[in-house]
């Protein structure tokens, strides 16, 4: 086999010019092709990013029911449990949500404050990265940065969002008043504003266990602020979660989960329609830009095909002597199958290294900053797994495109071919 | 002992009224060490006999036996293991493989037997024929003459049964197509080879131990 490694590198290097070219046609399909489909793969990534989705696409928020009608719906400790047993999920977290009162400063406003599990609340990110010790005895919030929507100065009437326009809103540090319900009595107490998501939210969250441990204070031997109370207008003797959030292991186990949450009976909300919305919006993409990717990709196939085609009639006379002298005509076949082989492999290589240098310069830094888009954002991407297929196809495709010239050459009558 | 034996052997090139006769009948023997000519009239059938011989073109009918072998019955793979190992051709052209070195031209035969050339033969070799000091040069850095020089090397490598030899001073001038000659039935005589050698050149005819005339594709006199 020695010999046919040692004849088709001779033979590339001598016909220097027409293997560059040809590579060229393969590095340039390659290019289009990987590009393409990194910057389909990209934009998915961040209309998904970018659709607005509040909390990830693999989340479902199943909702509690509190007004003692239906016990068996009620969101328990017992129900978190029976959740994380079901297929596909991932991780569970309750909620409990407490409409309050809040006053800042001279602003007021109406905010929803949601306990999540510490777990949760260490996934979101934060603005702040220094974690402060965290008080044992009062729950810290983790104020959303549109929250300013929400504060109303009660002079003049206006948010805070109106009459802090263009400023930098950062509460951290500071202390609101919180009144647990609406009534007059309704009890309260001053929380610190531990830290502001990096990301837009409406939302506060705070940790759950903190938050627990200070209701019950709060509540003082009588009901628990934002818990339901029986007929007798007592406290149930657990916690009722607001609602509970699943974790999905991936996008795929959401449908279904969706489903058998429903089939159990519980109101469920997910950001399903708007990851069905996005896949179907990127699958289009995808296929329009593959389809260009392709079209170029099959110019270089023939491309090496033609290179191939003619290097076998160029070579009619060597495949002649080679024949003569007695070579195995299989072994024939592989020196033309090697070489347009060689020649996809070669191509491949380039073309990826050269789509990453492509797609970082051209596509996530310049089209980037002529669209202002943030810094950051991956227009494109490309994983592993597409360089590796799109290396292996550019080799296939090589050895398909030499496939016909080489069964000729192989088949070609010894006579023939000195003759010529 | 004899190493070709061929028995009524006929070639026809195309069909009824376009069929033209290559060989016609045509029964010879050539013995082992035997040095052999064959001259004859342009399109006489010299190469023809040449080829089937060498198994690179097949007999319409007949038999040949080849170093006891009859290569009439093998297919395509076995004719390419015979060509291999029994035979080395030299041509008028040449036909050395451009992109590869002399001495890769001269191993060429054996590699694709799959073996090692034995490297003090092929040194051998080229020693004999004269072309030590081109071994790393291509065949288009070559004068006709050592180009053909090489391609006898290459001929020689397999130590075949039976050397062919179509013309092979046809694109020389005389002085260097006599000195090629003369290696070529040098090597032939010391390494105990079996020479058929095609020529227009009757003086070098004269030189074999035998002379074979063909005319229209029959043996006229041998």
């Amino acid at each position: 086999m020695g010999w046919i490694w040692h004849l088709c590198l001779a033979n590339m290097k001598q016909r220097g010019i027409r293997t560059g070219l040809t590579i060229l046609g393969v590095v340039i399909g390659i290019i289009s092709i990987v590009s393409l489909l990194a910057i389909g793969l990209g934009v998915k990534e961040e209309l998904l990013n970018m659709a607005g989705i509040e909390g990830s696409v693999t989340e479902i928020r199943v909702l509690g029911v509190t007004d003692g009608k239906r016990k068996d719906r009620m969101l328990t400790d017992r129900k978190l449990q029976a959740f994380t047993d079901l297929e596909g999920v991932k991780a569970v977290y309750p909620v409990i949500s407490l409409d309050t009162y809040v006053t800042y400063e001279n602003y007021i406003g109406y905010w929803s404050i949601m306990g999540v599990p510490r777990e949760y609340l260490e996934g979101i990110p934060v603005r702040h990265e220094a974690q402060e010790e965290i008080s044992q005895r009062k729950p810290e919030l983790l104020v959303g940065n549109q929250t300013g929507y929400f504060l109303y100065n009660s002079v003049t009437d206006n948010t805070y969002a109106e009459l802090h326009e263009g400023e930098d809103w950062d509460f951290t540090g500071d202390t609101v008043e919180v009144q647990f319900g609406w009534e007059e009595n309704s009890p309260s107490g001053r929380l610190t504003i531990g830290n502001m998501t990096k990301d837009d939210s409406y939302y506060i969250y705070c940790d759950i266990d903190l938050l627990k441990q200070y209701l019950k204070q709060m509540a003082d031997g009588g009901t628990i602020p934002g818990q339901p109370v029986n007929e007798n207008n007592e406290n149930y003797n657990e916690w009722i979660y607001s609602s509970i959030i699943i974790d999905a292991e991936n996008m795929d186990s959401v449908d279904g989960l969706v489903k058998d949450l429903q089939d159990m009976g519980y109101q469920v909300e997910s950001n399903k329609e708007m990851v069905d919305y996005v896949q179907r919006t990127v699958k289009i993409i995808q296929i329009v830009l593959g389809g260009i990717g392709m079209i170029a990709l099959i110019v270089a196939v023939i491309g090496i095909g033609n290179t191939m085609t003619t290097a076998v009639y160029d070579r009619i006379n060597e495949i002649g002597i080679l024949k003569v002298l007695g070579s195995d005509p299989e072994e024939l076949l592989y020196l033309f199958l090697l070489e347009s082989g060689i020649l996809g492999g070669i191509g491949g290589l380039i073309g990826i290294l050269v789509s990453y240098g492509i797609t970082e310069l051209f596509v996530n830094k310049l089209a980037v900053k002529l669209m202002e888009l943030p810094k950051e954002t991956q227009l494109a991407i490309i994983p592993w797994w597409l360089a590796v297929s799109a290396f292996f196809f550019a080799v296939i495709l090589g050895v398909l495109a030499g496939f016909f010239p080489a069964k000729w050459a192989a088949k070609l009558r010894p006579i023939d071919a000195v003759q010529k | 002992m004899d190493i070709v034996t061929m028995e009524h052997v006929t070639k026809v090139y195309g069909e009824n009224d376009t069929r033209v006769w290559g060989l016609h009948d045509v029964s010879l023997t050539i013995q082992q060490g035997e040095i052999v000519s064959v001259v004859g009239a342009s399109g006489s059938g010299k190469s023809t006999l040449l080829h089937v011989m060498g198994g690179v073109d097949a007999p319409t009918s007949g038999k040949i036996v080849v170093d006891g072998k009859d290569i009439t019955k093998l297919n395509d793979e076995q004719m390419a293991v015979f060509r291999r190992r029994k035979i080395g051709f030299v041509f008028q052209a040449y036909h050395l493989i451009p992109v590869l070195s002399v001495e890769e031209n001269i191993t060429m035969p054996i590699l694709l037997d799959h073996r090692k050339p034995d490297k003090e033969y092929v040194e051998h070799i080229m020693e004999m024929l004269g072309l030590q000091d081109r071994r790393k040069h291509l065949p288009n850095q070559l004068s006709g003459g050592q180009q053909q020089r090489t391609a006898i090397a290459r001929a020689l490598a397999n130590r075949p049964s039976l050397i062919l030899a179509d013309e092979p001073t046809g694109a020389l001038d005389s002085k260097n197509g006599s000195e090629v000659i003369a290696l070529l039935q040098n090597s032939v005589k010391q390494l105990n080879q079996t020479l058929v050698l095609i020529t227009h050149n009757i003086d070098l005819a004269r030189e074999a131990d035998r002379i074979i005339k063909i005319a229209d594709g029959e043996i006229v006199e041998a």
